[in-house]
């Protein structure tokens, strides 16, 4: 397998990170959200 | 197109997948009606033999079903028509998982069975339940075990080669199902049949749940691969590219093997049998799942900006209004993967162990398997059907079914989002699930959980009643282009097999190497489990007589 090989050089992907960033932010407020629930109680 | 003999095998796989839909639909129906004081049941009908029957029907007979079915048509087409051994052990397989099926159900619809889908000891069925439910398992195993000879026989005649990525993913899903179930399989044949039918007094409660979440978290998967092989495979085409990465794909269905398995205690996170450590352990592992989760996620949304792109998008964005939106078999797809982010996410909270003592037991977990199992999976099957029947049966997907198979898809996503978010809000409330009364003896402070617009019953039933109407369009989708669709005749008519094209030229070998994978898998299960099972058989609490409460 060549090193150099990279099928999707030159790809825009910016959309891609910003989503999954989107999706890792839904996680975390989510997870906060009811963690802040568990300490309230 | 298939060859005629293993469509047949498909269809009747769909056929009976559908018939257990409609059933279990039913049986959902029916309980958010009782929920609401809307609906006296009859004397020889209670809320707890519904309840079964809707999680035994949906979440294992249709599911079980769809899934053979399309791993048969997917394995025909992409390594070719079934030699007559694989054939006919695909029927035997079939037969016996319909003959357990049955027996399953008509013990729970006969009041024999009402100890819900996860059966958990001391609720004490009749012995002929258990025997079904095995019957289904060895069932499903015939079936799998025939369709890895198909896969071996491939990869005898093409020495040295990856195999075509649908039969990679099969097997991998095949593999992991096949070791999934022998938790079930030890707890089932060694434990409740023999204290079902008497032969013992008493039963190991501890031993007998984690054996059950040993199988019931892969369980999970064994819906969900089969979802995300439409999200890997089938998706890409319908945007008109290839598939994203053949060796990220691969590799992310691998993990899928090892961390989906040793994980079962984190849905014992509340139970005193288990010490911390061990809980602990296999709350890091459940966390590595995240690691394919996420890699899918980035894949997907790789595809779209791809696809977009290629149209002449531009912007961050621009490509998501390019995504192919007015066809039904990638919208659904696509509505069914916006559910997962939530539902993922969700999956984090449960696993999290002071976040689990918040929903554990409450309806926030219904709400969390609906936008799992109920949309994610069940939506992808939907958009899968839209295709998949006609595929098999040689009709035309008409123009009108199209249509109403937007309805179907838009209508099952209202119901789900008001039913499933009124769970969501309840659970965290504090409103208990597995039960018909939530409202303890009309205490104050349980009535005021279902004062809220979102919160209320009607809320719940109006989602349920959106989703069985949902349901009923797909079943007349369904009958329409399994038996009276008008037959395709001009090429343009048939309906295509949407398998996108991978390119493994630069995958590395090792990814197909089943000997590395279902070693570390083991080994990760001998770690995660070995001691502490060990420590419920040696150690073991006093054994539970029978219960049967209803």
């Amino acid at each position: 397998m060549s090193k150099k090989y990279d099928e999707h050089q030159g790809v825009n992907l910016k959309g891609t990170l910003v989503s999954v960033f989107f999706v890792g932010v839904i996680i975390v407020v989510m997870w906060v959200v009811v963690y802040m629930m568990y300490v309230a109680r | 197109m298939i060859a005629v003999k293993d469509r047949k095998i498909a269809l009747a796989n769909i056929g009976v997948a559908y018939a257990a839909f409609l059933i279990g639909t039913l049986a959902g129906l029916l309980q958010v009606f009782i929920r609401n004081d809307a609906l006296q049941l009859p004397a020889w009908l209670d809320y707890y033999q519904i309840l079964t029957a809707h999680g035994v029907l949906l979440a294992l007979i249709f599911t079980t079903f769809f899934i053979f079915a399309f791993f048969t048509t997917g394995m025909s087409k992409s390594i070719g028509t079934f030699g007559p051994k694989v054939r006919l052990y695909s029927w035997v397989g079939f037969w016996v998982t319909l003959f357990g099926t049955v027996m399953a159900t008509v013990m729970i619809v006969s009041g024999k069975a009402s100890v819900l889908y996860t059966f958990y000891a001391p609720l004490k069925a009749s012995g002929w339940f258990y025997v079904g439910l095995a019957l289904f398992i060895i069932g499903t195993w015939i079936s799998s075990f025939a369709l890895i000879g198909h896969y071996m026989a491939w990869r005898r005649k093409n020495k040295g080669h990856l195999s075509p990525l649908f039969a990679f993913m099969t097997i991998t899903t095949i593999v992991m199902w096949l070791i999934a179930c022998l938790g079930v399989v030890a707890t089932v044949l060694f434990q409740y049949i023999p204290w079902a039918f008497g032969w013992t007094d008493t039963i190991n409660v501890e031993l007998s749940r984690s054996l059950f979440w040993y199988f019931g978290h892969p369980l999970v998967y064994f819906w969900l691969l089969p979802a995300y092989m439409a999200w890997y495979l089938i998706v890409p085409k319908l945007l008109g590219v290839k598939v994203f990465s053949d060796s990220l794909a691969r590799l992310s269905f691998v993990l899928f093997i090892l961390f989906s398995i040793p994980v079962g205690f984190h849905h014992q996170l509340t139970e005193p049998g288990i010490s911390n450590f061990w809980k602990f352990l296999q709350v890091v592992l459940t966390f590595m799942v995240i690691v394919p989760s996420l890699m899918t996620a980035f894949t997907m949304f790789a595809n779209f900006e791809i696809s977009g792109r290629k149209k002449g998008a531009v912007g961050l964005f621009g490509w998501f209004r390019m995504l192919p939106w007015k066809d039904v078999r990638f919208t659904s797809i696509f509505i069914a993967m916006a559910f997962f982010i939530p539902g993922g996410a969700g999956g984090i909270i449960n696993a999290s162990f002071q976040l689990n003592e918040v929903v554990h037991n409450t309806l926030w977990i219904v709400g969390h398997f609906h936008i799992t199992v109920g949309t994610p999976v069940a939506m992808t099957f939907m958009g899968l059907t839209f295709w998949l029947i006609p595929y098999l049966t040689g009709r035309q997907f008409t123009k009108s079914m199209q249509r109403l198979g937007f309805v179907q898809i838009i209508t099952w996503t209202i119901g789900m989002l008001l039913m499933s978010t009124s769970q969501h809000i309840l659970g965290l409330l504090g409103a208990p699930r597995r039960t018909a009364y939530a409202g303890y003896n009309n205490h104050p402070s349980a009535l005021e959980w279902f004062d809220g617009i979102l919160t209320s019953h009607v809320t719940m039933a109006v989602g349920g009643s959106i989703l069985f109407l949902s349901a009923m369009i797909l079943m007349y989708i369904v009958i329409m282009t399994m038996f009276l669709s008008p037959k395709a005749e001009r090429p343009e008519d048939f309906v295509e097999f949407p398998l996108a094209e991978s390119d493994k030229e630069h995958t590395p070998k090792f990814l197909e190497n089943w000997a590395i994978w279902v070693g570390i898998a083991f080994a990760l299960i001998f770690i995660a489990y070995a001691i502490p099972i060990g420590d419920m058989i040696q150690n073991a609490p006093p054994g539970s007589k029978g219960f049967i409460t209803w």
